[in-house]
């Protein structure tokens, strides 16, 4: 093989590499989605888990008692070994069905993250 | 009297090979004394012999052939080859890596299994695992592990064998441990997401390796430790230990079936479930270690290791980074 044809495909791929990770090839959107809802004074933010988390980014309101709900169908993969660091959870969330996990109350213009463990899947719910 | 030649050695991949050469070629009478150069790649002898230097480059190479080495009088030019073989390798590896990529964001992979978790679907999950993001981790670790132990020319079927055995019946033996068990112990995160990093460093360790960044200034290590690593390479425990030990690697799918296992609440029940796991997982995983020693042992060897070194280290780029995000060190950087 030539060695500039070489370094063209090279150079090609490692451009296609970064249009799967970080380009519009999404399957899924990032778009923030009405998942948050409010009953008897408690937030309950909504997530989908599985083969990732959806919606990636929430809008939540700050200065309220919040509770994630984690919807599990059929999860067996990295997104059901769910991490949330900055409240000290950690947790294999079952394989069907929903989990509350009380993530007490945020401030304004913070930041809640989870991941999963392998690290390939994550998450935010941004408090305003 | 003795008299002293030097030759060139190809086939030098690996830091140990020049216990290897010193021990072959010693066991020849007329060689009086040996010292392999590694850096140089230099053969150097002491004989008593009165053959001229072809005759004996031609008995010593025949000695060390099976081995996949060579001896010269003259150096061979084989570096311009190899230099040309990364600009095929770069390439075909990437190709690889995109192709996994967009499988994991195909959603291919995300088929509906709902209800009951029998150890018929847990065979099912193990085979979407395989070529998962799991692949990342446990495939690129038994690709670079693989690769190595048929460029080291050890042994390589008895071993794969042995891994492979060692997967199976670990698992097995595990998940009927976590069944029995119960809910008393939680496979602890913190515990994988660290065994992952250090598979990750391995893989990115052997992978440079693969590719040659290495060649040019092989570590050179005292020779005990050498002999150290040669007894453990040929132990029959040790790929029986790495395949068990795969069972603790932060796999998202192994560790749903860890739990599941658990809460089967038996000893056999837990032994079913993470036993078909475990099986499910084996074709692809037998056919990247079996896949690699035919290759190989195969006149694209120089091919196979360089672009397996490339698919290697892409991937635990992917592995050490997600696994650094995962334990909260730094932030999340992919997000398939």
């Amino acid at each position: 093989m030539n060695k500039n044809v070489s370094i063209i495909i090279t150079l090609a791929l490692i451009l296609a590499i970064g249009i799967v990770f970080w380009g519009g090839l999404s399957t899924k959107s990032s778009t923030p989605v009405e998942n948050v809802e409010i009953k008897n004074g408690i937030q309950y933010v909504t997530i989908d888990a599985k083969a990732g988390y959806s919606p990636k980014i929430s809008n939540a309101k700050a200065g309220i008692p919040t509770k994630l709900v984690m919807n599990t169908t059929g999860t067996f993969d990295c997104s059901a070994a769910l991490v949330i660091k900055s409240i000290n959870y950690q947790k294999i969330l079952p394989q069907n069905g929903e989990t509350e996990i009380d993530v007490g109350t945020w401030k304004t213009g913070e930041t809640m993250q989870g991941i999963c463990s392998m690290g390939m899947y994550s998450f935010q719910v941004k408090f305003n | 009297m003795l008299k002293k030649y030097s030759f060139h050695v190809t086939g030098t991949h690996c830091a140990s090979c020049k216990i290897l050469l010193e021990d072959i070629l010693s066991e020849e009478s007329f060689v009086k004394n040996v010292e392999v150069n590694l850096k140089k790649e230099i053969v150097e002898i002491e004989t008593d012999s009165d053959k001229n230097v072809e005759e004996l480059v031609e008995i010593l190479t025949n000695l060390v052939k099976k081995n996949g080495y060579t001896l010269s009088v003259e150096k061979k030019f084989e570096e311009e080859a190899n230099n040309g073989v990364i600009w095929q390798a770069l390439p075909i590896g990437l190709l690889f890596l995109v192709l996994f990529f967009l499988l994991q964001k195909s959603g291919i992979l995300n088929l509906g299994l709902g209800g009951q978790t029998t150890p018929t679907t847990s065979f099912i999950i193990g085979l979407i695992a395989s070529v998962s993001s799991c692949l990342a981790i446990v495939g690129g670790l038994v690709l670079s592990l693989s690769a190595k132990v048929s460029q080291d020319n050890v042994s390589d079927k008895k071993n794969f064998i042995l891994f492979h055995s060692g997967r199976l019946f670990g698992f097995a033996l595990l998940g009927g441990i976590l069944g029995s068990i119960g809910n008393v112990i939680g496979i602890n995160f913190t515990f994988s997401a660290i065994l992952g990093i250090l598979a990750s460093v391995v893989m990115l360790l052997l992978g440079l390796n693969l590719v040659g960044i290495f060649e040019k200034n092989k570590i050179t290590l005292h020779p005990g430790i050498f002999n150290f690593f040669r007894k453990i390479e040929h132990k029959t425990f040790t790929p029986l230990l790495i395949g068990l030990g795969t069972f603790f690697l932060p796999c998202g799918f192994t560790q749903s079936m860890q739990v599941v296992a658990l809460s089967s609440g038996s000893f056999s029940g837990g032994l079913m479930i993470m036993f078909g796991f475990a099986l499910g997982t084996l074709p692809m995983l037998a056919l990247l270690s079996f896949g690699s020693a035919s290759f190989a042992h195969s006149k694209y060897a120089p091919l196979f290791f360089k672009s397996a070194g490339v698919v290697v280290i892409g991937l635990g780029i992917f592995a050490l980074l997600s696994g650094l995000a995962g334990l909260g060190i730094i932030n999340p950087i992919f997000n398939i």
